[in-house]
């Protein structure tokens, strides 16, 4: 299989993952009265570090094939996903500086994968 | 009275600039350790023969394998747990606007480690940098605030 089919697995699996600690930080608050069971009873929260353990294991199969530096700025794709990610799941005004962004971060990763 | 209140202002200004110098340090730690973490699984995982399929990942617990491979990979993987916790330092202390495109600097350390180090056999190209410096550059302008209302969440 491709090793990109992996780093699509594993940018899928991230983005789902800070999804819901967003969630789990909003449901909790700034100021719960004991912070630790507060997160704790969050089942969400154990969803979303669960996830990201499986992220890992396909990045190790990304990382056996391809090379580190192409691989791991390739990533950053994520950050460009949270953008509308962050507008349709949480509705949040988003400046068009950060829609800029995303872009300038997409055509990067453009760039990196035909490096 | 005026003396006082000079000298709490000066005391608060003090503490403020304390704080901050002690953000950089702990998002430094947290930008080093991210890259040195994922040199270090790329160090592990590649010690694999490749394409053998998914099978091929148990033998990182095979006793032969131990210290060349699983042991960078643990390594790799305790950098990242503890990059993770000096990030949640950093942003306790850093503005996010700050914090966030220094974080993006470890696609630079790592590319930089990838071309340097003798462990790695990695060509670079025009084209990769360039792109890296983009995905710098996009950060930035991800992180900018805007004038949103509802933008400090």
């Amino acid at each position: 299989m491709t090793p990109y089919l992996f780093v699509a697995i594993t940018v899928s699996l991230t983005v789902v993952s800070q999804v819901l600690q967003k969630q789990v930080a909003m449901a909790v608050g700034t100021s719960p009265e004991n912070v630790i069971v507060a997160y704790a009873k969050q089942l969400r929260l154990w969803v979303a570090l669960a996830l990201l353990g499986l992220a890992m294991i396909a990045w190790l199969a990304v990382l056996a094939k391809l090379q580190v530096s192409k691989a791991y700025t390739l990533l950053s794709i994520n950050y460009a996903l949270m953008v509308p990610v962050s507008k349709l799941v949480f509705a949040e005004d988003i400046p068009w500086t950060r829609w800029l962004g995303a872009f300038v971060i997409t055509a990067g990763v453009v760039c990196i994968s035909w490096s | 009275m005026a003396g006082r209140i000079r000298y709490y202002r000066r005391r608060g200004l003090y503490l403020m600039e304390l704080k901050s110098k002690s953000g950089w340090l702990w998002l430094s730690v947290s930008v080093v350790l991210v890259s040195a973490a994922q040199l270090l699984l790329k160090f592990g995982i590649q010690q694999l023969p490749p394409d053998q399929g998914l099978a091929a990942y148990l033998e990182i617990i095979a006793p032969a394998n131990i210290v060349p491979i699983a042991l960078p990979i643990v390594l790799g993987l305790g950098g990242y747990v503890i990059s993770v916790l000096c990030w949640i330092g950093t942003l306790a202390r850093l503005p996010l606007s700050m914090a966030y495109p220094s974080l993006a600097l470890s696609y630079l350390l790592v590319y930089a480690g990838a071309m340097v180090l003798p462990a790695f056999d990695e060509k670079g190209s025009a084209i990769r940098l360039g792109g890296i410096l983009l995905v710098i550059a996009g950060v930035w302008l991800v992180s900018l605030q805007g004038k949103a209302p509802n933008d400090s969440h």
